[in-house]
């Protein structure tokens, strides 16, 4: 646990550290179409989220692992 | 999609007819309804696995941006169940008979067969809410509730979240926090853990009528905008339940020792209600790409995840989309993801040794590799956009329960 939550802290300072990482503000036509977010199908996800929930140990991960059902 | 905005009469008219529908089922206030740009999705999804549970689920979410950046969403989700599901028994050479889970009933597996209850029938509503409020230029909060309910099983749950924006918006911190609470009441109420399945003519030792759980999550992530086509997530989770985590519906089988049934109860086997830890903790690392490729889109997305239970998980899920033109795409999809199983699994028990203090046969709780391959095919229609999609999902294990193949189909329609 330790181990992570160091790990999670220099990532995050040597992210902010790394500010030639990104792009200027009228770079980002690319990153703003639709299929460029990070969820650009968040009904595919929430049925995914659901099935593999009820049909395996392990849940959560990219969002809350909460399942909602009496499957698992 | 990179698709035309599509802003026709005839769009706005349904859009604002299924919102204001909606709304009114929902008890949303009048300003909110008063609003005409609302997103809508539409979909249904099939799920069929091949002779065990098929599944219909048709969804709708709506989704509003207003003039100061808060975003207001809500989701209904509708699911219904049947088919027949793993009971947990081992197969056996001989004709197995089971009792069913009110105690009011039997039904009996061939020889050779994997044990499935054919009376799994259940439906599922859901519905959740979401709102995001900026504040300031660079934080945000996210709020999010939920309600689902079947008959043996209700779970609420609330979350919040935090997002902090820096370095010129090229990356942004997220902390949250959920909360959920479950009601567990099942059929026939809650089995003795570790007491024998007694036939329909004698009477089950029962726990109660209903069992409780709770689950508290907390989610740390960094995204990172790399160049002008690379974004990259990572993400944290450790989430602690307690409470009543077995399946009152699963039992194991206790065979001699040429792994033969032992008649008992007034059954021709011998099986127990299985029995879980009242705790589990769970966390996860989640490593997420996702790439601009000369007018494509690929990513890919890795989550190792494990808990005290002794389970540990390797998901490696990626897509690549296609974009054959401004109207339509074509994204395949694979997942592979692969189990090891809990501490307390067991396939079935002896009668020769001492009923360990935790056990269960529920294959989902085994050793398992897993695979989705498919695609989705995206287009226009009728001004809107629309999208259908095809998988396979197959499970496989030591054990012939754990041998499931499914079909995936789901239609998605926007307004």
């Amino acid at each position: 646990m330790k181990i992570i939550i160091s790990l999670l802290i220099l990532s995050t300072l040597s992210l902010s550290g790394c500010s030639s990482l990104g792009v200027k503000p009228w770079e980002r036509d690319i990153l703003a179409r639709d299929d460029m977010a990070l969820d650009n199908a968040p009904m595919d996800s929430g049925f995914d989220d659901h099935i593999y929930f009820s049909k395996e140990a392990s849940s959560g991960g990219k969002s809350f692992g909460g399942g909602g059902c009496g499957c698992n | 999609m990179n698709s035309k905005p599509v802003n026709t009469k005839k769009s706005k008219n349904i859009r604002n007819t299924l919102a204001t529908a909606t709304g009114c089922l929902l008890g949303v206030t009048a300003q909110a309804q008063s609003a005409n740009d609302w997103e809508t999705d539409v979909s249904v999804l099939i799920y069929n696995e091949t002779d065990r549970v098929s599944a219909f689920e048709p969804a709708i979410s709506l989704k509003k941006t207003y003039e100061d950046d808060s975003v207001l969403g809500f989701k209904l989700i509708y699911d219904a169940l049947t088919g027949a599901s793993h009971n947990g028994a081992a197969e056996s050479d001989d004709v197995q008979t089971f009792t069913r889970p009110s105690g009011k009933g039997s039904y009996e597996t061939a020889a050779g067969d994997v044990p499935l209850d054919d009376t799994f029938r259940d439906s599922r509503g859901s519905f959740s809410v979401n709102y995001e409020q900026p504040i300031g230029r660079f934080n945000k909060m996210i709020y999010g509730g939920n309600i689902s309910a079947e008959h043996d099983f209700t779970s609420m749950s609330g979350s919040a979240t935090y997002l902090h924006d820096m370095n010129q918006r090229n990356t942004t911190l997220s902390f949250g926090v959920s909360f959920e609470y479950d009601d567990i009441t099942p059929e026939g109420g809650i089995p003795v853990a570790l007491s024998e399945m007694k036939a329909n003519t004698q009477t089950q030792e029962r726990a109660g009528d209903a069992d409780t759980r709770t689950m508290s999550e907390v989610l740390f992530g960094v995204t990172q905008v790399i160049d002008r086509y690379t974004l990259v997530q990572l993400n944290y989770g450790y989430s602690q339940s307690s409470g009543y985590h077995s399946d009152p519906y699963k039992i194991v089988s206790v065979l001699d020792n040429n792994g033969d049934l032992v008649a008992a109860n007034g059954l021709n086997g011998t099986y127990i209600y299985e029995n879980r830890p009242d705790s589990r903790t769970k966390q996860s690392l989640y490593g997420k790409v996702k790439r601009y490729i000369g007018g494509d889109v690929a990513d890919i997305s890795y989550r190792y995840m494990w808990d005290d239970w002794d389970v540990a998980s390797h998901t490696i899920d990626t897509h690549y989309r296609f974009n054959i033109s401004d109207s339509w795409y074509i994204e395949p999809h694979v997942r592979y993801y692969q189990q090891q199983e809990a501490e307390f699994y067991r396939y079935s028990l002896s009668n020769t040794e001492a009923t360990p203090e935790y056990v269960t046969a529920d294959y989902r709780l085994g050793d398992m590799t897993a695979t989705t391959i498919g695609a989705k095919v995206g287009f226009m229609a009728g001004g809107y956009k629309n999208s259908v999609r095809l998988e396979m999902y197959q499970q496989s294990g030591d054990e012939s329960p754990s041998d499931v193949d499914a079909l995936i189909l789901q239609y998605n329609i926007s307004f």
